[in-house]
């Protein structure tokens, strides 16, 4: 094997004699292919993952690309066996990748806290769908990042990037495998269901070329000149040692790795705080709060951990008050009152699932600059038509009948229909928010 | 019964087709260390079989020992290779990733029977049934022993364990699962097997196996190679006040285990004459 260290991302092309990878600059891209585009910039060497939507268009895009380019693409028995692989494709000092989804992050939790304790280099797409546990919705959401950066057992943390667009999420995804080997720790890039179905034109972009380590700790790496042994478990203090280990890198990423971008925050008297999709729509809405003559700005975290905690303070105290816009009922929430410390109020503005539009956005700024407490959003604001409100709907509930009626009878159909509106009567439904 | 610790390597005759040119002096992957296993249990013969194969074949530089977590992870103090640990039950998925990206190294996986046939079934099936490429080296001792002795998926009802004291509880736990019977008809598997560590005879058919499925490696047939190897755990066989020597467990096993499990090999690729077995 090679004993040369890898090729800066930017550079690398996948394996010996395979076409190098061109991303496609100015094409219409899809954010999970994006993530793959990402991935392939910076040399993929091994894929593994398990369907779930909707990281399918990742799995179906690396399962193209990745074999033309000299890698591997498996498709494996589930969520733990795609880490775990990826773990072990990891372990050999390839650029190994797994993706995966709300109920299958939760799987892959077992994989990450191993390869953060045995200090190996890896990527993880995560995209994030709303609902607890494993539901029939769909809906994206940004809920899974409280658990993105809670990972399972163990004290350490993991570098969690939030790409807004198309574009970013591709440097990022390339970014994070050179972030995962300058700190031998998995990374993970999160986008949430909106984004990896959102179509954009690729940008022109650049990864920037870092010094790599090598990887002398690789199993590929020959045994004559030094045993290598790879995993989470050690003897008890070298256990111990790899705590401070790990804690030394998450100090030194503070330092290094935090990034966060701002929007008209110069003069900014209101602060709002979103990532990924939500800061894309939090900007229409400070554009439009900026034309009604409030002085609002946005900040936007890059890197969820670690936190941009320095320059939030910085803003939080010139500014009145700061608003976390969240797709979850405030996941980063702790982290922003943490950096704003008690300098100025901090309110959230979120619901659980589907993006918050932009209107809603611009009213909850106009009701922070009015003074006014500013409140998550109802159910009924969510979901204004769905169908567990056919029974506060009547239009809606006789229409159902009458469908029903005619496969059942009148009375099979009324029983029907209760049946399935049981859950619905048993839960307590808030009507905060309602128009 | 005395296990032949320190056998001399036989001489060995490679398999045709197999280059036998030596670029470098072996290197002896025996440590040498003392081992943290019971004495009279089975780990220490199994480790003793690998640790003589790999140096015997100098097949040092190319082996990677992948292990889950179970007495048995503690071969990696005996056996000096490059070695990946992985959680409980994940030794198959991690040799995946291992040999799908080191595909001119042999990967060793080497498992209890929990390991492999309980926590970690669903990712060796799979793997079987993927083709990989790699061997599965099961110590089956009918038990959990790092946890001190409790029923595992292919406990018998004769052995006695700390969970169910009586043995196993067919009405409540089913029957002891056979994985080379599960195993044996992948088509991804190529070289199935079972042999077992009772006795000096046994060891010699282990080694046999062990060598077999390593030389069907290196002949370059892909698949897996998976052996089951019967062995005691007389320490942590206890419960209802029955309590074993390593004598005592490994003639259990003989009169007892060997009722469930057939023995010997049970695919075997074309070419290859049978190891017979007692």
């Amino acid at each position: 094997m090679s004993e040369k260290p890898r090729p800066p991302a930017a550079a690398a092309g996948g394996g010996a004699g395979a076409p190098s990878f061109v991303p496609p600059v100015g094409k219409p891209t899809m954010g999970a292919h994006a993530m793959g585009i990402g991935a392939m910039v910076a040399g993929l060497d091994y894929f593994a993952g398990y369907p779930i939507t909707p990281q399918t268009e990742l799995l179906e895009y690396v399962a193209e690309a990745l074999p033309e380019h000299g890698g591997v693409f498996q498709q494996l028995g589930d969520e733990i066996s795609s880490v775990m692989a990826v773990f072990g494709a990891a372990a050999c000092g390839k650029r190994a990748m797994t993706a995966s989804v709300g109920p299958g992050l939760t799987l892959m939790i077992d994989g990450l806290t191993n390869a953060a304790g045995a200090e190996t280099p890896m990527v993880l797409g995560a995209l994030t769908r709303a609902h607890v546990g494993v539901s029939g919705g769909l809906y994206p959401a940004q809920s899974d990042i409280r658990m993105l950066r809670g990972l399972g057992n163990g004290d350490y943390q993991l570098p969690l990037f939030a790409p807004s667009t198309i574009t970013e999420t591709v440097q990022l995804t390339a970014e994070a495998f050179d972030v995962a080997d300058l700190y031998s720790i998995p990374a993970v890039v999160c986008i949430d269901g909106k984004m990896a179905n959102m179509i954009e034109t690729l940008q022109p972009f650049k990864v920037p070329e870092r010094d790599l380590p090598d990887k002398t700790w690789a199993l590929d790496r020959s045994l004559r000149e030094k045993r290598r042994v790879v995993g989470a478990a050690r003897t008890p203090e070298l256990d111990t040692m790899v705590c401070y280990e790990i804690q030394h890198k998450l100090e030194r990423m503070r330092v290094e790795e935090t990034r966060w971008d701002s929007f008209r925050c110069d003069d900014a008297e209101f602060v709002v705080v979103a990532y990924g999709i939500m800061a894309r729509i939090a900007k229409e809405a400070v554009r439009s709060a900026r034309e009604e003559g409030i002085k609002v700005g946005l900040f936007r975290p890059i890197t969820l951990f670690p936190f941009p905690e320095a320059p939030l303070a910085e803003l939080a105290s010139n500014a009145r008050e700061v608003l976390t816009v969240e797709i979850n009922f405030g996941q980063v929430l702790t982290d922003v009152r943490l950096a704003v410390a008690g300098r100025c109020p901090v309110q959230f503005f979120g619901q659980p699932a589907l993006a918050i539009p932009a209107r809603a956005v611009l009213e909850a700024i106009r009701q922070m600059a009015a003074g006014q407490p500013v409140e998550p959003r109802g159910f009924h604001d969510v979901h204004p038509t769905a169908f567990h409100l056919a029974d506060t709907h009547p239009p809606a509930r006789k229409q159902m009948l009458d469908q029903l009626a005619a496969r059942r009878g009148q009375e099979g159909a009324q029983a029907m229909l209760d049946n399935l509106l049981g859950i619905r009567k048993n839960t307590v439904i808030p009507e905060v928010g309602r128009d | 019964m005395t296990e032949p610790a320190a056998r001399a390597p036989a001489r060995y005759t490679p398999p045709e087709g197999v280059e036998a040119r030596k670029i470098s002096p072996q290197l002896d992957v025996h440590t040498g260390l003392p081992s943290s296993w019971c004495p009279g249990c089975g780990h220490g013969s199994v480790s003793q079989i690998l640790c003589d194969l790999v140096t015997e074949l100098d097949l040092a530089e190319k082996t990677i020992l992948a292990l889950g977590v179970g007495c048995g992870s503690t071969i990696a103090a005996q056996m000096e290779v490059n070695t990946v640990l992985s959680p409980h039950g994940r030794a198959s998925d991690t040799a995946t990733g291992v040999s799908r990206m080191a595909p001119e190294r042999i990967v060793v996986q080497y498992s209890g029977d929990g390991d492999a046939c309980g926590i970690g079934l669903a990712g060796l099936m799979h793997a079987c049934n993927r083709r990989e490429n790699f061997i599965v080296v099961i110590y089956n001792n009918n038990a959990y022993g790092m946890t001190g002795g409790q029923m595992g998926p292919t406990t018998t009802k004769e052995v006695p364990t700390t969970t169910f004291q009586g043995g196993r509880d067919e009405e409540v736990m089913g029957y002891p699962m056979d994985i080379i019977k599960t195993l044996e008809h992948f088509p991804g598997v190529v070289y199935a097997g079972r042999c077992a560590l009772t006795s000096g005879v046994r060891y010699r058919e282990a080694s046999r196996m062990i060598r077999r499925a390593f030389e069907i490696h290196l002949a370059g047939i892909k698949g897996m190679k998976v052996i089951d190897c019967l062995g005691n755990c007389n320490v942590n066989w206890k419960g209802g006040g029955v309590t074993f020597t390593p004598e005592s467990s490994n003639q259990f096993i003989e009169d007892q285990i060997m009722k469930y499990f057939q023995m010997g090999e049970a695919t075997v690729p074309e070419g290859y004459p049978p190891i017979r077995v007692r």
